[in-house]
């Protein structure tokens, strides 16, 4: 039974999830353990105190698993959004204790990026999704969007009809679209 | 070539616009045709799809440089050991507004094996320092923890017909910042003959009711502020009428959706 959770789609998932499957979660984790590791870990900054929050995320996605509902929004959108939850939580308590003990760094430390919490969250979850990617539509849309090629060069280089090309870029960027629309600060 | 101007699916006026294929080329700076040029200049609605596409195409090129971490080995063990307090299912779940402009519900898949609690057990699970009303539904506070001011579901229901039972939405009743306010979606509804649609919470005496808003025309989805005072006294069941322009305030008696609020846990 275990061996069909790694082919079902992400909806699928989340209804094994809701439904109280335990072995769910734990695919749930296999797909999106580095998805949430890699936010809380740039967020902020300790290994150790991004441990806490991969686990607690996961956690909280068991406990909240009965409101799971796969027509509001995807796995990957709940998770990146409580983890950014977590990461916000985690350094309001820091600024907090900072403050009672009147250190000097007013400001908690948001990790290695020096950018908004918000952009880091974006960019690791667009990540995610492109790696997520099967193939053919993976190389196309890195070929479409980070190298620049026009669709007719994308087509001549696969040897794929250039209508299956446009419909991949097409798909996909709306697909991009909609994922970066649901963690969007 | 001809630019294709096909109607979206997302504007309520349902005008003519640029095919989501085009929006994608544009975004990805293919020359657009002077009519569509034209059509940009004066349309809105494709501005904003194509402006939320360029920006896609921006971070998917940021996000080209991102590595993705996975966490240690171990890490799944001290989730595991995590869920062993976990499936007795929590009061007070994580809350997580998953879109920022929810589309109607349709067709979601229904849970066989999703099982709703009696209100009764509520009062027994207070236990780990839950603040009780007497209707069951809590506004529960995590002892000890650091209460950040994100909503928190307080009760849900499944909005059904009276009839067939078919589940037309749902019903989300949020506690943020010591407001509470119900939401009420549903779509498919069936509102022939009616001048308006009418939302109450009735009363679990079956005798009680008050109006909470009325659904506009056209919506799908509706917020209305209530009180926690409401739910305590027994107004649980979320009810959606058909209602004419006759200066009755009272309940019509023409239901299309009912459902029964009940913790989301």
């Amino acid at each position: 039974m275990s061996d069909e959770l790694p082919a079902l789609g992400d909806p699928e998932l989340m209804a094994r999830v809701c439904a109280d499957d335990r072995d769910a979660l734990a695919e749930a984790y296999r797909r999106f353990g580095a998805l949430v590791h890699t936010l809380a870990t740039r967020s902020v900054g300790s290994h150790h105190d991004a441990e806490d929050i991969t686990q607690q995320v996961f956690v909280a996605l068991w406990r909240s698993r009965r409101s799971l509902d796969p027509a509001a929004g995807s796995l990957a959108g709940w998770l990146a959004t409580v983890t950014r939850r977590r990461c916000a939580d985690h350094h309001a308590a820091r600024a907090r204790r900072e403050r009672d003990e009147q250190a000097v760094a007013a400001v908690a430390s948001r990790g290695t990026t020096g950018t908004r919490p918000e952009d880091a969250t974006e960019r690791v979850v667009l990540a995610h999704e492109l790696q997520a990617l099967g193939d053919p539509r993976a190389t196309i849309i890195r070929m479409a969007i980070l190298e620049d090629r026009r669709q007719q060069d994308i087509a001549d280089a696969l040897g794929l009809p250039l209508g299956t090309v446009k419909s991949h870029i097409r798909r996909g960027l709306l697909d991009l679209r909609n994922r970066l629309e649901e963690v969007t600060a | 070539m001809t630019p294709t101007f096909l109607p979206a699916g997302g504007d309520p006026a349902g005008r003519d616009h640029l095919a989501d294929e085009r929006l994608v080329d544009l975004a990805l700076s293919v020359p657009a045709a002077e009519s569509e040029e034209a059509h940009l200049a004066g349309c809105g609605f494709c501005r904003d799809e194509l402006a939320a596409l360029r920006r896609t195409v921006v971070v998917t090129r940021q996000a080209a440089t991102v590595e993705l971490v996975a966490p240690p080995a171990d890490l799944w063990s001290s989730i595991e050991a995590g869920l062993e307090d976990a499936d007795a299912v929590e009061v007070v779940p994580e809350v997580v507004p998953l879109r920022r402009h929810a589309p109607a519900r349709q067709g979601a898949p229904t849970s066989a094996t999703r099982r709703r609690p009696p209100l009764g057990w509520l009062v027994a699970a207070c236990a780990a320092g839950a603040l009780v009303g007497a209707g069951g539904i809590v506004a529960a506070q995590r002892l000890g923890e650091e209460q950040p001011a994100s909503p928190r579901t307080l009760a849900t229901a499944e909005l059904d017909t009276l009839d067939t039972e078919q589940r037309l939405g749902t019903a989300t009743v949020s506690e943020q910042a010591d407001a509470v306010t119900l939401e009420v979606s549903a779509s498919n509804l069936d509102r022939s003959g009616s001048a308006y649609v009418e939302v109450w919470l009735l009363n679990r005496d079956g005798k009680r009711m008050v109006s909470v808003g009325v659904l506009q025309d056209g919506a799908s989805a509706a917020t209305f502020p209530i009180s926690q005072r409401l739910l305590d006294e027994g107004y649980v069941v979320v009810d959606l009428s058909r209602e004419q322009f006759d200066d009755k305030p009272q309940h019509s008696g023409d239901s299309i959706v009912r459902g029964s609020l009940t913790a989301p846990a």
